[in-house]
């Protein structure tokens, strides 16, 4: 659900991109976005919801800024400019860029599986880029 | 010299990969989130909520206006994307309520290859998914599956 749930939504922003700009796709999928997730979340945790501290709202709206403001629109934005199956290729480096944040910041350790890892990503990102 | 499309080609690229480092910056923001404050999926419903407040504020003027002669079919194209997102985020916090994140991270990674065999049966006349581009999706998954295991 969860793979398939993010390959689709790569897939049909692809398709609607020829009839309307990026920015009114991100707002609208959020729209949408934001209906299907406050039905779970209130599903599962509407206990928890009541009792949420409001430092925890202010860390909502820093992760709601980074991952939708900056990050949604600019996927969008890329699928708009090569395509889902390229930009989500690219889009796919994430766990590289967590695992430099990790070790800048958290003090974690290079393992040889992450230097293995971060030169297939490089490798595989290039090959995709470098095609004509 | 660079031409026109290798430089739109960049861009898409350069976007790309900014939109993979803020995905991660989000992952240690929501790590934070979800050691002191709630649970995931609580976290991800609020996050979408206020990114949806502060992109409809931002871009307000362009939405409004170009939202009123917007056609059906996009309206219906781009609000199924948003949910296919949200059920993806949703699946993902579910898997994790009944399975090891072991088994659920490396199965959502292959998401890449799932996007280009989606790609390659309904976007035909629009997007031309090459050899390439799956052997690379498919050393990229590898890569972020070693990564994975290697931080177990």
């Amino acid at each position: 659900m969860a793979a398939s749930g993010f390959g689709l939504s790569a897939v049909f922003i692809k398709a609607a991109m020829s009839s309307v700009s990026v920015k009114t796709a991100t707002v609208i999928s959020l729209v949408s976005s934001t209906a299907v997730t406050m039905v779970f979340a209130f599903l599962l945790h509407s206990d928890e919801i009541m009792s949420l501290s409001p430092m925890a709202f202010l860390w909502f709206i820093l992760a709601g800024l980074i991952t939708f403001l900056g990050g949604r629109l600019l996927n969008f934005q890329a699928i708009n400019l090569v395509g889902a199956s390229k930009a989500s290729a690219a889009v796919s480096s994430t766990p590289l860029f967590a695992a430099i944040l990790a070790v800048s910041f958290l003090n974690e350790t290079i393992s040889v599986m992450l230097a293995m890892g971060t030169v297939m990503i490089v490798t595989g990102i290039a090959l995709v880029v470098m095609q004509e | 010299m660079i031409g026109t499309t290798n430089k739109i080609k960049y861009y898409g690229f350069g976007f790309a990969v900014c939109a993979a480092f803020l995905y991660a910056l989000s992952a240690l923001v929501g790590k934070k989130i979800t050691d002191d404050f709630s649970s995931p999926m609580v976290a991800s419903a609020f996050s979408i909520l206020f990114g949806l407040v502060a992109t409809g504020s931002v871009f307000f003027g362009t939405v409004n206006k170009e939202a009123r002669s917007l056609a059906r079919r996009s309206w219906i194209l781009v609000g199924l994307s948003g949910c296919a997102s949200a059920l993806g985020v949703s699946g993902w916090y579910l898997a994790l309520n009944i399975t090891p994140v072991v088994v659920v991270a490396p199965i959502v990674a292959v998401y890449p290859l799932i996007t280009i065999a989606i790609a390659s049966l309904f976007l035909r006349g629009i997007e031309k998914v090459t050899r390439q581009t799956v052997i690379g999706a498919i050393i990229v998954v590898t890569g972020v599956l070693f990564i994975g295991f290697g931080t177990q």
